[in-house]
């Protein structure tokens, strides 16, 4: 379910947008699920049809979700997808740094530094 | 006991909520169920006399009692005002209570009609409308005599018309704002869309029209007999449908 709480300082899109894209990771939305309409989110939040078509948008530019014209929004593959090669690619890592004898922390810091760099270099 | 305290009864023992959300959300709907018998319980009254009135009269140049099936459709006709008007009665009084609501939650998957009605009801409903059609459809084709074929074209369309509207009104619950502040309280709201689903899509219409239309055919035929059939299979679906699936929350959330 989605909650928006009136008193924060975090948008409503936003607070739309990042419920559902952690339902997503979490797969409490599974691949295939289709997402209540835009007017009908909106409707049940008591928010603007724009404030929710803003998150629906910015969850499809990110693979999230696609819409399927008429039929609706729903959950796409292409973002399970995408875990999965990052949870393959991050085994690959862990594996790498413990054959190398890194520690956990200085694994991590590498990884923190690597996704800081990507970041802030231009796409 | 009155229709709140009945609804809470039976409800027992689950978290539904804030209380006073409830209780308002409640009382709402017993001011409209009400006003709704307020407004159809004297027009009922008139035409369901007249309708007995016009049978008991020999038709006068056909077979097929024509006076009796206006007034059924008069009758008809009240009951889809008076259901539109409660309805729009409703929806105000719910733009009352979300306005009042500080916080808001809402499901993050669409609801399926499907799934709100279950799929007894689902069936019910399929074959009272789908059933009724190729019933109406064969007997219109079928039909020995004029006013035999005048029975079942009247069945059928009245059944497209009732199926229409019922639609229109599923469509209507299916897509009415959540009023939830909480789990619990959206958990409610889930138990009452259900209802009301069930209670609009109850294949309860088509078996009255397929008896009424065979009342004012007043004479035994091959079209009657479809139509008994139609009635018999349907009232077997409903009978299943209300003993597989009560109206219960589908989540037990201990309080």
């Amino acid at each position: 379910m989605i909650r928006i709480d009136s008193t924060s300082a975090v948008p409503p899109y936003e607070q739309v947008r990042s419920q559902l894209a952690a339902q997503i990771a979490d797969r409490v939305l599974a691949v295939g699920t289709r997402l209540p309409t835009v007017r009908q989110l909106a409707a049940d939040l008591g928010l603007a049809v724009n404030t929710v078509a803003r998150a629906y948008r910015e969850l499809e530019e990110a693979r999230m979700v696609e819409t399927r014209g008429r039929a609706g929004t729903f959950v796409s593959a292409a973002g399970e997808r995408s875990r999965i090669r990052a949870e393959q690619a991050a085994r690959q890592y862990a594996s790498t740094a413990v054959g190398l004898g890194l520690t956990a922390s200085e694994a991590l810091e590498i990884v923190r530094a690597a996704l800081a760099n990507a970041a802030g270099s231009p796409t | 006991m009155g229709y709140i305290d009945a609804w809470l009864a039976r409800h027992q023992g689950f978290d539904l909520g804030p209380r006073e959300l409830l209780l308002a959300r409640l009382s709402l709907r017993q001011r409209v169920r009400r006003l709704q018998l307020k407004i159809t319980l004297p027009a009922t009254i008139i035409l369901a006399a007249l309708y007995v009135v016009f049978l008991c009269m020999p038709p006068a140049s056909s077979e097929t009692n024509l006076p009796a099936l206006g007034v059924y459709f008069a009758l008809a006709m009240v009951l889809t005002i008076a259901t539109w008007f409660t309805a729009h009665c409703h929806r105000t009084g719910e733009r009352h209570i979300a306005r009042d609501l500080t916080a808001r939650i809402a499901r993050s998957e669409a609801v399926r009609l499907r799934t709100m009605l279950g799929p007894w009801t689902s069936t019910a409903v399929a074959v009272s409308y789908g059933g009724g059609l190729v019933v109406g459809g064969v007997a219109a084709v079928m039909a020995s005599s004029q006013p035999d074929r005048i029975t079942a074209v009247v069945f059928l369309i009245g059944l497209v018309v009732l199926g229409g509207m019922t639609a229109l009104a599923l469509k209507h619950v299916l897509h009415r704002p959540a009023l939830a502040v909480d789990p619990g309280s959206l958990l409610a709201d889930d138990l009452l869309r259900t209802e009301d689903a069930r209670g609009l899509a109850a294949p309860l219409l088509p078996m009255l029209l397929a008896g009424s239309v065979m009342l004012a055919g007043q004479h035994r035929s091959g079209t009657s007999t479809l139509l008994d059939g139609f009635v018999i299979v349907c009232s077997i679906f409903v009978a299943v449908a209300a003993l597989k699936e009560p109206n219960q929350p589908r989540v037990v959330v201990p309080r």
